[in-house]
């Protein structure tokens, strides 16, 4: 793999487009959380966002949560 | 629900969430929803293994100071591979800090009635098949910006796109930072220290 075309799986994995696994699948190598993280350095990019949820069941529960700890602390 | 009544763990799946909120020297926000964190033995070793793990011993020293909060589950997964390590140190598992969140949340992570576990991970994907259909009111992944999200709109951070920004920012240094490796030992000495015990 060229490092365009691994440029470009990176940038796929930073916009969210594709999953962890699925990079470490296309450059041919185990990927963990720490290489990820060090292969968005490489190129300068940034950490992905997606897949997220911001109206999920958990951002309600976390909200509520660290609302009430403020409020009680 | 009322919220006087909310009660939850939060539940670290994998090393991305430890990893990032390091990097960004704010692992203090895993406290602010003011529940224990469990985090199982195996999330924790590979957080420390590699020399890249960011915030490495940020992580070590912080699971340290708060021991009354955060809390390491024990899982068969890390202990048979530390076995397996022990007569063969090349030994590698693909799967194991998988395989030990989901060891934790089957056996480790015990709920009431009304309690939910918060699933903190960077990979829903993998969340979502670890999570059986009839646990899916009471285990609910959430991503790292979510969680941040949540943090955000409670008044309780500025903003969670300034920690993506700022984790970023910390891995860009530290490619630069000569001092990684050393920090990097500290830290696994200071997990294998803490998980010893327990195997």
């Amino acid at each position: 793999m060229t490092e365009i075309e691994e440029r470009q799986v990176v940038e796929a994995y930073s916009h969210g487009d594709i999953s962890r696994a699925e990079l470490g699948r296309r450059v041919g190598q185990d990927i963990d959380f720490a290489d990820a993280l060090l292969m968005l350095r490489r190129y300068h990019l940034p950490l992905p966002h997606r897949p997220s949820n911001p109206q999920s069941q958990g951002v309600e529960l976390i909200r509520q949560l660290a609302s009430r700890n403020a409020r009680h602390g | 629900m009322d919220d006087t009544e909310l009660t939850a763990k939060l539940l670290v799946m994998d090393t991305g969430p430890l990893i990032t909120l390091a990097a960004a020297d704010s692992l203090a926000y895993l406290l602010y929803p003011d529940v224990p964190v469990y985090i199982p033995d195996a999330v924790l070793y590979e957080a420390t293994v590699k020399s890249g793990a960011l915030g490495a011993e940020n992580i070590a020293l912080w699971v340290q100071e708060h021991s009354d909060l955060v809390r390491p589950i024990v899982t068969q997964a890390y202990v048979d591979f530390q076995v397996r390590k022990n007569t063969d140190p090349t030994y590698r598992k693909r799967d194991l800090g998988e395989q030990a969140a989901l060891e934790a949340i089957r056996y480790g992570l015990p709920l009431t009635k009304n309690e939910r576990a918060v699933l903190l991970t960077e990979d829903d994907a993998a969340a979502n098949v670890l999570v059986l259909p009839e646990d899916k009111e009471r285990l609910i992944p959430v991503m790292t910006f979510d969680f941040l999200t949540g943090l955000e709109r409670a008044g309780r951070i500025n903003s969670a796109e300034e920690v993506y920004r700022l984790a970023a920012d910390a891995g860009r240094h530290a490619s630069r930072n000569s001092a990684l490796k050393a920090q990097h030992e500290r830290a696994q000495a200071a997990i294998e220290k803490l998980l010893k015990p327990k195997i």
